[in-house]
């Protein structure tokens, strides 16, 4: 995918109409103000004078934090307000998503005007973000870059909220505690946000099956396709994934997916054995034990070949107790941002990682659903690459990973000994070999 | 003997770049968190996340206070941010990776950056001309 396309995956489409409507809130403030207010130089950029019985309930909070709750609430009504628009969820979140709106947009006029509004916006933002964790939680709104983009101005608002005036006298305890508060907030949203994200993409292997006793909907034609099936990693935080054009693999794709997970799985017998991969290529890496070892073959990644069964880029092994199991392969394309082949459609999905790498210790991460690495690293993508197990995985050939318990069982029962000189060879030593 | 005035920043500038502070903390240590799980839970990945977001705990705290040094070093920071996003999104023009831009990627490390910036600067002119002012006002005559 290029750039546009890929920042364009990341809004889901029936959030769309949210993001215009707080693109267009600066257009309806200024008319707004233009027709509350009398047009005089004194009057622009300025609040609105507060009425004499409100005096007293007034804010002691600065005039640029005031500016600022006022637009970050002003945002958040626009997108809750106009979020019906884009899709219905039954009366009740209907009715949630309006008055949450509507009382947004209250409590920004009163931060505008510079009445109380602290106390009534710190629960409002701590309900919303609760509400949208939950919901995103089970399964009823995947989360992607507008709903994140709302949770983080919601997070600012709430800081801002919290925070005491720093010309207050004798708050530090106060500060310190609402401080940490902030970051706290900030750190647990960012979790449930990357928790939910990548549970629903594990929730997707049972749509990648190829056996229809196993399928999902995805080959079952569910009813309930469009919360099932329209799972495209649009939080983009460590997995980037194209949308689908049909959810339903025809019956040639099924055969197409089928055909090449036999194909694979034949070629693939030849490097049952370790030290046959090894002297084939493939490169233990650093950290050659675990259930989960990728080797990659440096002259297959340049090689030009797509989706060749006798050249995989990736060979993925359990490697533990000086024993070995080949567990599957990963064909990665050559050329990031390049589409790749679908021969089995929705069932032969290709994902991309965006990653950290980072130098000090040198390592790598995923990119938090913030879009945050750690200091002094850099942010980049991989090229697409899709995993094909030959193990009797109960998800299926095609499926994101595998359960750790399952390849343990599978690996004690199938994992063959790691021969001394071919792990001399590759410059390692196995944990605990014969 | 001639008055000089200083013109005060708007007030509260300093109040949101403190915020804007401690977000970039939380997204730090969260962003740690992740390479510390995807490294088999090595603790040694969290060591200089946490020097830094200390180090931004200490210049947010500061920079309330309106300390110069505090402000400069928040300043250099966003810059060093929006170095390094232009910096990934040359890299990513290499055939071998390719960089992620999507929106939130965008508020956090280009709109926040920015923002820190153009707060942080009336308050930097302010202190300067404050300081300028006292030093016309300690000339002997």
């Amino acid at each position: 995918m290029n750039p546009i396309e890929t920042f364009t995956v990341g809004i889901a489409p029936m959030h769309v109409p949210a993001l215009v409507a707080a693109m267009l809130l600066p257009v309806v403030v200024l008319v707004v103000r233009r027709l509350r207010l009398p047009v005089s130089p004194d009057a622009v950029g300025a609040a609105p004078t507060v009425r004499p019985a409100e005096q007293s309930t007034v804010d002691a909070q600065p005039d640029l934090v005031r500016r600022w709750v006022a637009w970050l609430l002003g945002i958040a009504a626009a997108v809750h307000l106009a979020l019906p628009l884009g899709h219905y969820d039954g009366v009740l979140r209907t009715l949630g998503y309006v008055g949450s709106g509507a009382a947004y947009a209250w409590l920004a006029l009163r931060a505008y005007e510079g009445r109380r509004y602290r106390l009534g916006a710190s629960l409002l933002l701590v309900a919303t973000l609760i509400a949208y964790l939950v919901v995103s939680g089970m399964g009823g709104e995947e989360p992607d870059q507008v709903g994140i983009a709302t949770a983080l101005v919601e997070l600012l608002a709430l800081g801002l909220c919290l925070v005491p005036d720093p010309q207050a006298p004798r708050r530090r305890f106060a500060r310190f505690a609402v401080s940490a508060t902030t970051i706290l907030a900030t750190f647990v949203v960012g979790v449930a946000l990357w928790a939910g994200t990548i549970a629903a993409h594990a929730a997707t292997d049972a749509d990648v099956s190829t056996d229809p006793a196993q399928a999902g909907p995805a080959l079952a034609h569910s009813d309930d396709h469009e919360h099932v099936h329209d799972h495209a990693a649009r939080a983009q935080a460590g997995i980037i994934m194209r949308p689908q054009a049909d959810h339903h693999a025809t019956p040639e794709q099924v055969a197409a997916a089928r055909a090449l997970a036999e194909a694979t799985a034949a070629a693939m017998t030849r490097y049952t054995r370790l030290e046959d991969a090894i002297a084939a290529g493939y490169v233990l890496p650093a950290n050659a034990s675990g259930l989960d070892v990728h080797m990659d073959n440096p002259a297959f990644k340049r090689d030009g070949r797509v989706i060749d069964p006798q050249r995989p880029e990736t060979l993925v092994y359990a490697i533990e107790d000086g024993r070995a199991t080949l567990l599957g392969v990963v064909y990665v394309m050559e050329v990031a941002g390049v589409p790749a082949p679908q021969p089995g459609g929705p069932i032969t999905r290709w994902h991309a990682h965006n990653l950290c790498l980072t130098a000090l210790p040198p390592g790598f991460g995923i990119v938090s659903p913030f879009g945050s690495c750690p200091a002094l690293s850099l942010n980049l993508t991989t090229p697409e690459m899709m995993h094909v197990w030959i193990v009797d995985n109960p998800t299926g050939p095609f499926a994101e990973g595998l359960d750790p318990e399952w390849v343990r069982a599978y690996h004690a029962e199938h994992g063959l000994p790691i021969a001394g000189r071919a792990v001399r060879h590759s410059g390692r030593q196995p944990e605990s070999g014969p | 003997m001639s008055v000089v005035t200083v013109p005060a920043p708007v007030r509260g500038g300093l109040h949101v770049v403190y915020v804007l502070t401690l977000m970039q903390v939380a997204f730090l240590v969260l962003a740690g968190l992740g390479e510390v799980v995807l490294m088999g839970g090595n603790p040694a990945y969290l060591l200089v996340p946490v020097v830094k977001a200390v180090l931004l705990i200490v210049f947010g705290t500061q920079a309330l206070r309106r300390r110069r040094w505090a402000l400069r070093a928040l300043v250099v920071l966003a810059w060093i941010t929006l170095v390094g996003f232009a910096l990934q999104a040359l890299i990513g023009l290499a055939p071998a990776v390719d960089f992620t831009v999507n929106l939130v990627g965008l508020m956090t490390n280009v709109g926040l950056p920015v923002a820190v910036i153009l707060l942080c600067r009336p308050e930097l002119r302010a202190i300067k001309q404050a300081r300028q002012a006292a030093a016309l006002g300690a000339v002997p005559r």
